[in-house]
């Protein structure tokens, strides 16, 4: 294992074993925090109290990397602890941006957000969820969580090509990458993070596995989770497909993928 | 960057969304593309049956006893009633539940056991997720009159006319039909942890109210003549609960400040 990711809301508020086990596990292995509560998309802003018990995990456990989602999650008044689409248009984008601005200055850190699944979208939307991804991270600053397993999900529930979505993202803004796996539900694909990575998300793991090949990568598995070996085949699966994917590539000075020249 | 007001559409748009997820109403089916083969309402339906688990399953996570007891029928019913009555406005899943107890006595007032054991797994909760600190104190050296004990963050004491916390041991055992009335006597717990494993005494009436006190900063000696007043108070008892405070996990330090 190369890193392990944590849910950061499972570790916050609690001095109890969660937070035992995390410092112990940081002794040996890097992690990045992963929330799902900062609602980087909430019209009303963010949360100070949320953003100073982050913070304080955050310095107690120095991630390489703090993310969360690029949707909403709450108003003023109540929480819906789900990721709730937003609309795609220049004035949410602004808000995203200004509510990522507030938590990067908050924590200190860059923040990278995370493409969610989702099973609508707004009539209102302006642009692309790729175009308004790479608007946010133009106003912001921040990075990108690239979810290839929510790619592929909302490229079939909302019917466009996912390699279309991969391929306008840069490689320098992705700053980690997940794979999961999703459950077809006959009328659409439901991201439940309780199956193995599917076939056609492998095979778009391997279509990028060049251009993102300095990016960490990780499985997430939150429901129905097997004996570890079987995660840790997983995770050595995405290994394998970079290691053969690099087979004929180098990675030059300047941190860019070429294809390497063979001597005659 | 300059901070900008959010547009009104917008605050509309994720506060009736956010309304119809949880009331379960479609107020923007005429604003939603759906995904797949959905139509808008079945869509909506996902984010609106994502709430009900999420929740339902925070609450379950917490109150496993107290499903027991009610069965699942009752349970889901409590908890549905409970989403009605208290929307989440924590950023916390965990923490949902923490009106719980309260709710449940206002629902089953003439079954206030369920309240008692409600609270029961709630200050387990809070037991879970208190720290441990190191302990360094020699009891020996504790001067009675003048010392006071600082206990650890997952000191609880709990006190109930029904005895709880068997009903809560014994929750997977309970025979179908069983009495409540079984459990009807007062009962007396200090709950602590060490290392992470949760520890469990029940007392005597004089020992919950020294250990109370003690809890609230009194010295040993005020502790057992304000206890004292109240009822006889033996030696077996007062020697049994110093055995217990002496054991990992229950004090973290003694403050040798002169007692005020």
């Amino acid at each position: 294992m190369g890193f392990f990711e944590i849910i950061s809301e499972n570790y916050i508020d609690t001095e109890g074993r969660p937070r035992a086990v995390l410092r112990q596990l940081r002794e040996t292995y890097p992690i990045c925090m992963h929330g799902v509560s900062m609602s980087l998309g909430s019209a009303h802003g963010l949360r100070k109290d949320y953003l100073k018990r982050l913070k304080s995990l955050a310095d107690e456990t120095e991630p390489f990397l703090v993310s969360d989602h690029l949707c909403f999650t709450q108003t003023n008044a109540h929480n819906s602890h789900d990721l709730l689409p937003l609309p795609f248009t220049r004035a949410m984008a602004q808000v995203v941006a200004q509510n990522i601005d507030a938590a990067q200055n908050a924590l200190q850190r860059t923040l990278a957000v995370e493409n969610v699944s989702s099973y609508l979208t707004w009539r209102e939307s302006e642009m692309t969820e790729w175009d308004f991804m790479r608007e946010v991270l133009r106003l912001s600053g921040c990075k990108i969580l690239l979810d290839i397993n929510n790619v592929y999900v909302n490229a079939s529930n909302h019917g466009y090509d996912a390699m279309d979505f991969l391929n306008a993202i840069d490689a320098k803004d992705v700053a980690e990458i997940h794979m999961a796996g999703f459950t077809d539900m006959g009328d659409y694909l439901f991201d439940t993070h309780s199956k193995p990575v599917h076939k056609n998300v492998w095979d778009l793991f391997e279509a990028v596995a060049v251009k993102f090949a300095a990016v960490p990568a990780m499985i997430e598995r939150d429901d129905d989770i097997p004996a570890f070996p079987v995660l840790e085949k997983e995770v050595m699966r995405m290994a394998h497909i970079r290691e053969r994917s690099l087979s004929g590539v180098e990675v030059t000075r300047h941190g860019s993928i070429r294809r390497r020249e063979t001597k005659k | 960057m300059k901070k900008r007001s959010a547009p009104k559409s917008i605050l509309n748009l994720q506060k009736n969304l956010l309304s119809d997820v949880r009331d379960r109403k479609t107020s923007l089916t005429n604003r939603i593309v759906p995904g797949g083969k959905l139509t808008a309402k079945k869509a909506i339906r996902i984010y609106q049956q994502g709430y009900v688990v999420r929740l339902t399953d925070a609450i379950a996570a917490n109150y496993k006893a107290l499903w027991y007891a009610l069965g699942d029928k009752k349970f889901f019913k409590l908890c549905e009633d409970y989403r009605a009555a208290h929307p989440s406005t924590t950023y916390n899943l965990n923490k949902y539940g923490d009106k719980l107890p309260a709710f449940v006595a206002k629902k089953f007032p003439k079954l206030p056991y369920l309240h008692h054991l409600a609270k029961f797994e709630w200050l387990l909760f809070e037991v879970f997720n208190a720290a441990e600190k190191d302990a360094a104190f020699d009891l020996s050296k504790v001067d009675a009159e003048k010392d006071l004990f600082v206990f650890q963050p997952s000191v609880q004491l709990f006190s109930s006319p029904f005895r709880i916390y068997d009903l809560w041991r014994n929750r997977k055992k309970l025979p179908k039909g069983y009495s409540p009335k079984n459990f009807n006597s007062d009962e007396f717990v200090l709950l602590y942890k060490y290392r992470h494993g949760h520890y469990f005494a029940v007392l005597t009436l004089n020992q919950f109210s020294i250990l109370h006190l003690l809890l609230k900063g009194k010295t040993i000696t005020q502790a057992i003549v304000a206890a004292g007043k109240k009822a006889a108070i033996s030696e077996k008892e007062v020697s049994e609960l110093f055995s217990l405070i002496a054991s990992p996990g229950v004090v973290a330090s003694v403050n040798h400040s002169p007692a005020g």
